[in-house]
Order: C-alpha cells, then structure tokens, then sequence
C-alpha cells in the first residue's frame, strides 16, 4: 500500500486544493475556539462577578482542578462511566453480531440494520425523558417487573452506587446497536473461505471464533470502542436529564461539572475550561495509546 | 357668541390636541416595530400571556418574541446569556432570590424609573414587590407568587381521626402512623440538589430550628449545631416515612407521589393546587385539604417563591427597546391578564385586587385560601436570604443535603464541605468578612 | 479430512439447525429488550398523564390525541422541525463535501507528517463541548452571531467533518489505486477521477456517514441549547417543554420524541442495503 501510494505521488501534484477547505474548516470550528480555551484556563475568569479584573495565573486553575474533591470525582466518574458502557456495549454488541452473522441472510440483515439504527434515531433527550419513566422507582414499569417476580423495588437513579451504571445502561441501551453494525459489517468483510479451511481443518465453532474471527475483527473493534468511547466520554444529555448529577455528586461527570460551575451554579468558567481541557489531554494520550496497541496487535 | 374667539379656541384645542396626538405618535412610532426578546419560564401561568400576546402587538406594534423554558434550564440559559454579555433577551423571568445578584453584577435596569401612575404598582402585594426590590428600588415586576403549606390527604385524616399538625413532632408522628411502603409513604419533600428545589423546603427546617446561613461577618453559620439538627431532622424525615428515592425528588416527583395516592402529606408550593385537584392528573382530587406548615422550635416559617419580568441592562439596546420592555410586562402583569388567567385554573396570581375579586374566591377551595394569606402574613423576605451571594451558597447546600438524604455522608460532614466551599467563593467575590448583607428575618 | 464439506455428519448438521434456532432466539430477546422503551414512549404518547402514572402500568388505556395536538396548537412545532431539517441539512451536505475531498487527497497522495494530519481531524471530535462553548460565545458577540441558524450549522461541521473524513478514508483506500491510475491514463483529471470513479464507488461510505451525521446534528442539544434563542431546533424544543411549570410533560415529550425519530427512519429505510457495508469503512483508518 505504503509504495504504490509513494510512486503516485511521486509523479503526480498534490491535490492541495482538495484538504486546504476543510482543514480551514477545522480550523475555525475546532483549533481557534481551543486556542481561546486555552487562554481561558489560564486567567482566572469568573462571569458572575464582571467587576473583579481578571488576572493571568498560570496553571492555577489546572493545579484546584486536581486538588479538590469535586472535580477528582468527576474524572473518575467519567472514566467509570466510559469504561462501564463500553465494555457492556462490546460484549454484548459481539455477541449478537455474531448471532445475527451467522444465522441471517443477506436481506435478513439490511432489514435488521435498519430496525438497529432506529433507536439511535431518537434524540437523546427524549430516550432519557422516556427512561426516567421506566426507572422510576414509584411508578416505573421497570419496579413493576420487579415487584410482579416478588422482589423488592429498586431506587435505579438515586441509589448512590447504582445511580452511574443506570444512566450508562440508557447509554447501553441505545448504542449497543451501533457497536453490533460496525461488527457486523466487520464480519460481512471477512473472507469465507479461510472459515471453511478452518472448519474442513476440524477446528471447533468456539476455536474458529477465537482464532480466526477475532483477530480478524481487530480493527473493527478498535474502531468501534474508539468510536464510542469518544461520544461516550462527552455525555451530557444523559446524566443532565436523569440525575442532574445526583444523588450528591455522585455522577457528576466531567462535562457536567464544567456545565454546573461554569454555566450553571458559579460562572467559574476558568475552572470549567481547566477541567474540560484535562479531560482533553487524557481522551488523546489514551486514545493514542489505544490506536497503536491494537495496530501492532494486528500486524504479524 | 363671537366667533372669531369660538374659533380661535377651537383652533388652540385643536392644535393641542394635533400636539398631543403627534406626540403620541411619536412614542408610538418609536415603539412602533419594535422588537423585543423575553426569555420566559413555560408555566400555565404564562400561557395567558402568550395566547393574548397577538392583542398588544396589534394595540402597541412591538414585536415580542417569547422564548420558554422550564425552571431550571431558564435559571441556567439567563445566567449564561447575561453574565457572557450575549444579551438575546430583553425581558427575563427571574427567581426573586437572585435579584440582587443580578443586579449587583449590573444585568437589571430598574423597572421603578420607568413605570407610570396608570400602571398601578401600588396594587401588587407588598410582600411580592418585598421580593424584587433590592436597597429600596424594584427591578422586577410579580408575575407568579407561591408559599409553601402542607397538603394531606383529608379522607386518609378523617378517618384516623386526625388534624393536621402543628408542630414538627407531630408531623413525623403522623408521618410514621401512615407509613406503608411500598403502598403508602408518610411524607414527600424535595431532595433533589438546588438552591431552589430541596433548599427551598430545607430552609423551613433550618429557621425552624433557630439556624442561620451567614454570621455576622458574612462567614457560612448553617454547619453550626442548629443547622445540622435541622438537616438530620429534614434528612431522617424523608428516609424513614418518604418514598424509595426520595433524595433525588424535585417538585415533580413530590407531585407525582401525591396524586397517585402513595404519599399522605406533602410540603411543597401552594399552587400545586392547579394539578392536584385536575382528575386528569389526579387520582386525589377532592381528597385534599391544605394547612399552615407545622411549627419548629423557633417559630413558623413558610416559605416563599416568587419569578418576577425584568429588564435586562445587557440586552435593551436603546431607549426605544426599554420603553417596549416595560409597556410588555406591565401589560404581562396587569389586573385584566391576571384575571383572564383565573379562568385556567391559576392561583398564583400577584394583584391585591385579583387576588381578592370574587371571581377567585368563588373558585378556589377556601381552606387553600386561608392558608395562603396566612402564610404570606407569616413569610419572610429573606426566608431564603437575598444578597448576591446566594446563588453559589445554595447550590453548595443543595448538595450537601441531598447527600445527607441519600446517605452518602453524616450532616456535619456535607454541611462542613459545603461552608468550606462557600467560603472559598466568597472570598473570591469579596463578601466575605462584609457585614452579613441581609435582614433577619 | 476429506474435501467432500457438504456431507457433514447428520448430527452436526442437527445441532447446526438447533444452535440457529437458538441463535435467532437470542437476537430476538436483544431486539425485543431494544424495542420494549420504544413501545413505552409509543403507549404514552398516547396516554393522558394520570394513565401514564398509574401503577400497575396500564396497557389498556383510551387513547388520546392531545398529546400530539399540543405539540402544533400549543408549541409551535412546525418550526423547530424545519429548522432543524435545514441545519441538519446544511451541516451534513458541507460536511459530505469537504469532508469527502480531504478523504481522497489524504489517501491519494502522501503528505507531510500524515499520520499527525489524520489524528489532528480524527482528535477535533475528542474536544468536550464545554471546552468550546465558551470561546463560541466569545465569537458569537463579536460577531453577532447568536441565534444564527447558519453559525449553528458550521459549529455541527466540528462533529460531522471529522465523521466523514475518517469514513472516507476507509473507503477510498480500499479502492485500488490501479483503478485510478487507468482512469488518467485515459486523460481524467484527479478531480475527475475523484468525481466520475470514487464517489460513485463509495456510495455506501457516503450514505452511512451521511445518516450518522443527520442522526448527530438532529439531536444535537448542548450547542444548540446555548447558541440559539427564538430560532430553536427540536431537542432544544423538547427540552424546552418536557417541563411545564410544575408539570413535567411526559405525553407530550413521548409523542414529539416519535414524530423526532421520522425522519432518519425514512433514511435508515431507503438507505436500508448500503448500510452493514458502509459501516465497514468506518475501520479503514489505521
């Protein structure tokens, strides 16, 4: 690959033309607005109270972003929250990838496709608005379940250990679907004659699966998790709608916490900024970090 | 008769009359495609102005954009939009508890130099302009008032041979006789983080006890020994006789607790009443009877809500857009909307003179009624202390005692965390160490 | 073993047929667990608000209509929706444009420091929106640009731009380059292969993107929330009215959450045979 695209270039002008709009886009959109946040973090700007000046301080804001309680909880709720739904959403999402690959026709599957794609569909707001019925503990469907078997009701969002997971199953819920495209699609790519070598090769289904399907699917899966971890780590929706953030702080995560004392509660848009740019340093060094374990997992 | 002076006074009365007509017309015609912005919260209330919102523009010809939302989201996009400087809205609806610090960050005109003798401020009640008035100047107009009481099931009491009750003891004492879960729960109150959701009802406990918010030095006194007892009692409360989930509670959920029929009683705002009583959304209607909120050691201490129209200082562009502004809400809040609105099914209205017609009282349940003027009698101002400082202390507390309720920690604790970071912000602001900027009550 | 693979042994065969069967189940418990919200918010958007807290739940109920009528008597519904279509719209079709020519130059030609390019768009979408909000509303004053429908739709460019070009990327790499190549030696210009070879090739790509993108833009509530006033769009809408006064409208906000959900249905559906292999590009990028 790596040669053929070098002797192209080499006889040929680049089309410089064709990347200058959208990286001018980008740049607009995306790296001045940063560059601003970035001045932001670094003064301690307050909007509430417009009559203080605000003052340079350096890594200040970085430095009570790590130190207070608060928002220490909010990264580690972020990061239980992200690693949580997506583990959820890989197993499960493999698994009925697989199901659905193996035993559905062609046409079967571009019918599921869209029956997957239908829940994303709706606004997140709504999905949560529309679980935040489902868990209500009083009179919620999902306690009437509960109660119809015998067991005792569950307070789903305000249970203070439980509260984060509930809200990364609505996450769970709705996006499950995209993992299992995205793999399935993986799947579809697979050439079948090397599952037929494997099979005539007396290889058992689990030990085909193990070793020639999963690797296979490597990079699908990266993408996947990649892919999710990155919307995931920026929910706002969700939790803004079913906790608030509650019981206590105890799933605040991070966007919402720069949201609550910077918008909301303070105006302390320094602080809010600091935090927001942290969890941005953290979302590219582990997704660098990601690419290139599961890139050179995948090459012999 | 001589007509020449016949004439000549004709002609003085019609030139004064042409004068006066031009000059009418010049404001007219200053007013005249103008264009206004309010941010409003989506109440029934307020639907009354927006369905006869076509009858001013028509009468004034100022454009009036109305833009809703509900409670918290307006609290939050209002604040985002003046303390940026955007400046989209001309007109907000504002919680009367952050009016001084609105004003003090200089984002309120004062609505007191623009008004006029016919718009008849005279005929809000006083303790509503109390509520928008910061050092003696009014920066808002009332648009909707609420007290907190208790509503109780009257059949459930009846039957038990019960009153309601008058004092915080017997409350929980009644709370607990009728505590059945998962069937029936002995009380709703909010649990649900805000300074003006579980602090709103939480404060009654606090003043209750003999608590206080800030020392005389401006310094966090609600973590003192009154303000913890009153924090456990509240907490202890709402785990032992409220619903599964309770500290995450706001006024909906309050709500919804009570017309399904699984919560005896319920301290929350009086204009409940709408949703209460409508069998659409009650299964209760008709069973309800309404008290004064039972008394704590230190008195009886019910509390006070009110969203009021002000004139934003950042999105008023010009004398044309202020004189539009303050025409629309003194037209949003006049006696004859105000009325109209009766007619929905609305109790919170704000005018003296609405409030005592008989068309109100021909409708509305009289024990509700006598509760409610009681009340205002009762409440105070700064039940929930009006200086610029309160919107970051109530939010500090908001937290603390929803985990206090959910059991996350001890009282003192939360309350401890809770001043420490209220200190802190202070300090940043500057109030702290100022003498305590507000009256007691 | 033998070659003969069609002459399995009978059993083998049998536990195939059962390990399908159980196969099929398992995927329609998943889809029926997917589906069991979607039927609750159908239900109550056609309850009134005392059936929807009744306890045990009712599944027979009168249905009612107001829910809907609500919607487009009371709130002015119309609007937001057309609003949104356009920047949805607008945002996607730019998008789709720039994004899919910065996709084929960056896999047609080898450029500076190209691994640091490609992760430089990948990484626009790791920025949290709280990060940006701030410096937009800085921009936006300067500007005047509040409450802009098109300033709205460039911010979505952040999401959808990067979306489009790591789909692209996959995709057009996986053409191979001979294709191309024979293509200019019968005198097209890039540009021309670009158009006449690699888009109609990549149909699926775009198709996939394009829906992932709507899907994005359309319930897109944080931006929106705080960049528009009078001009909302639908989740600002629903956000707006789920609670009215002291009245969370939960019919109300079920029966604007289905007719939200239209439009990329009717996507999803006409895009239907693209879409498993569109998504296959997504993993192209390494």
């Amino acid at each position: 690959m790596t040669d053929r695209r070098r002797r192209w270039s080499g006889r040929e002008e680049k089309p410089r033309l064709l990347l200058l709009p959208p990286l001018l886009a980008l740049l607009v959109v995306a790296l001045f607005p940063l560059g601003y946040a970035i001045y932001i973090a670094l003064h301690n700007i307050n909007v509430a109270t417009p009559h203080i000046e605000p003052v340079f301080v350096g890594l200040d804001n970085f430095r009570r972003v790590l130190t207070t309680a608060r928002s220490v909880n909010a990264f580690v709720n972020t990061f239980n929250y992200v690693l949580f739904a997506i583990a959820v959403q890989l197993v499960l999402g493999l698994l009925i990838a697989v199901l659905i690959h193996r035993s559905f026709s062609q046409r079967g599957q571009a019918w599921l496709a869209v029956l997957l794609i239908l829940p994303m569909a709706i606004p997140k707001v709504v999905a949560a608005l529309v679980w935040n019925v489902i868990y209500n503990p009083l009179v919620g469907p999902l306690n009437y379940l509960l109660s119809v078997v015998g067991l005792r009701p569950v307070a789903w969002l305000q249970q203070p250990g439980l509260a984060l997971y509930s809200v990364a199953m609505v996450d769970v819920w709705q996006w499950t679907p995209f993992v299992v495209l995205i793999l399935l699609a993986g799947l579809e790519a697979q050439p079948r004659e090397v599952h037929e070598a494997a099979e005539i090769d007396g290889a058992t289904g689990f030990q085909s699966f193990l070793f020639i399907t999963l690797p296979l699917l490597k990079p699908f899966v990266t993408v996947a998790v990649l892919f999710r971890s990155l919307e995931a780590m920026r929910t706002f929706d969700y939790i803004y709608v079913l906790t608030g953030g509650g019981p206590g702080i105890t799933t605040e995560t991070l966007d919402l916490y720069g949201y609550q004392i910077g918008v909301a509660e303070q105006g302390a848009i320094s602080i809010a900024t600091a935090a927001a740019l942290l969890l941005l340093l953290v979302t590219i060094i582990l997704s660098t970090i990601w690419v290139r374990q599961m890139k050179w997992g995948a090459e012999p | 008769m001589v007509p020449g002076l016949w004439t000549r006074s004709r002609l003085c009365r019609g030139a004064a009359l042409l004068l006066a007509a031009m000059a009418l017309s010049f404001v007219q015609a200053q007013l005249e495609g103008t264009t206004i912005t309010v941010a409003l919260r989506s109440l029934p209330e307020t639907d009354v102005i927006v369905a006869r919102l076509p009858e001013f523009q028509r009468d004034t010809g100022i454009t009036v954009n109305i833009v809703t939302y509900p409670e918290l989201l307006l609290r939050e996009r209002t604040i985002a939009d003046l303390s940026t400087g955007a400046g989209l809205f001309d007109v907000i609806a504002v919680d009367s508890v952050w009016v001084p610090e609105l004003v003090e960050a200089g984002w309120l005109l004062p609505l007191t130099e623009f008004v006029t003798e016919e718009d008849d401020i005279g005929d809000f009640a006083q303790s509503s302009l109390d509520l928008f008035s910061w050092q003696g100047t009014l920066y808002g107009a009332p648009v909707y008032a609420e007290i907190t009481h208790l509503m109780y099931r009257k059949d459930l009491f009846e039957d038990a041979g019960f009153d309601p009750p008058e004092t915080l003891e017997e409350l929980r004492e009644i709370a607990a006789h009728f505590h059945d879960p998962p069937r029936m729960h002995g009380i709703a109150m909010r649990g649900l983080r805000g300074d003006g959701m579980n602090i709103y009802t939480w404060s009654q406990w606090l003043r209750s006890y003999g608590g206080e918010f800030l020392d005389e030095e401006s310094r966090p006194a609600f973590n003192d020994e009154a303000g913890v007892q009153a924090t456990q009692e509240y907490a202890s409360l709402l785990q032992d006789f409220g619903p599964l989930g309770v500290s995450s509670y706001g006024w909906d959920e309050v709500q919804t607790a009570f017309v399904t029929g699984r919560a005896a009683m319920i301290i929350d705002a009086n204009n409940f009443y709408t949703r209460i009583e409508d069998p659409n959304r009650s299964e209760i209607a008709g069973q309800i009877g309404y008290a004064n909120v039972p008394a704590g050691p230190a008195g009886l201490f019910p509390g006070n809500y009110a969203l009021g129209f002000a004139i934003s200082a950042v999105g008023v562009d010009d004398e044309a857009e202020q004189q539009a502004a303050t025409r629309f809400i003194m037209w949003a809040t006049s006696p004859e909307i105000q009325l109209a609105s009766i007619d929905a099914g609305i109790v919170s209205q704000t005018r003296t003179s609405v409030l005592e017609s008989d068309a109100f009282s021909e409708r509305i349940d009289g024990d509700w009624i006598q509760s409610t003027l009681e009340s205002w009698e009762l409440t105070h101002a700064n039940y929930r202390p009006r200086f610029p400082g309160w919107r970051v202390m109530g939010s500090a507390l908001g937290i603390a005692v929803e985990e206090v309720i959910a059991g996350i920690k001890p009282a003192e604790q939360a309350l401890e965390e809770a001043a420490a970071s209220t200190e802190t912000a202070f300090r940043d602001a500057g109030i702290l160490g100022q003498p305590r900027p507000y009256d007691l009550p | 073993m033998s070659r003969k693979r069609r002459a399995a042994p009978p059993a083998r065969r049998g536990r195939r047929a059962l390990g399908s069967l159980v196969a099929k189940l398992i995927v329609l418990g998943f889809f029926l667990v997917l589906y069991l919200p979607i039927a609750w918010m159908l239900t109550m958007a056609f309850k009134r608000r005392v059936d929807i807290t009744a306890m045990p739940p009712r599944i027979f109920f009168t249905p009612i209509l107001t829910n809907f009528e609500w919607l487009f008597v009371h709130q002015d519904m119309i609007w937001p929706i057309i609003r949104s279509v356009l920047v949805a719209l607008g945002s996607v079709g730019i998008a789709l444009a720039l994004g899919s020519m910065a996709a084929y130059a960056l896999s047609r030609a080898r450029w500076w420091r190209q691994q640091d390019i490609e992760f430089f768009i990948i990484s626009t979408r790791m920025l949290p929106p709280i990060a940006l909000i701030l410096p937009y509303y800085a921009i936006w004053i300067q500007f005047r640009l509040f409450d802009n429908l098109v300033a709205l739709a460039f911010v979505y460019l952040a999401i959808n731009l990067p979306l489009v070009i790591w789909l692209m990327l996959g995709y057009f790499r996986s053409i191979p380059v001979e294709i191309d190549e024979a293509a200019r030696v019968d005198g097209c210009s890039l540009i021309g292969s670009f158009w006449y070879i690699a888009l109609p090739v990549s149909k699926g790509g775009l198709t996939v993107a394009a829906i992932l993108g709507f899907i994005y833009t359309w319930g897109e509530l944080f931006f929106a929330y705080l960049l528009t006033a009078v001009n909302k769009t639908v989740p600002v809408a629903l956000a707006s009215f789920m609670v009215v006064g002291l009245d969370v409208r939960y019919g109300e906000m079920a029966a604007a959450g289905t007719l939200a959900a239209i439009p990329s249905l009717i996507l999803t559906i006409i895009a239907r045979n693209s879409l498993v292999s569109g998504f296959r590009s997504l993993a192209g990028l390494r």
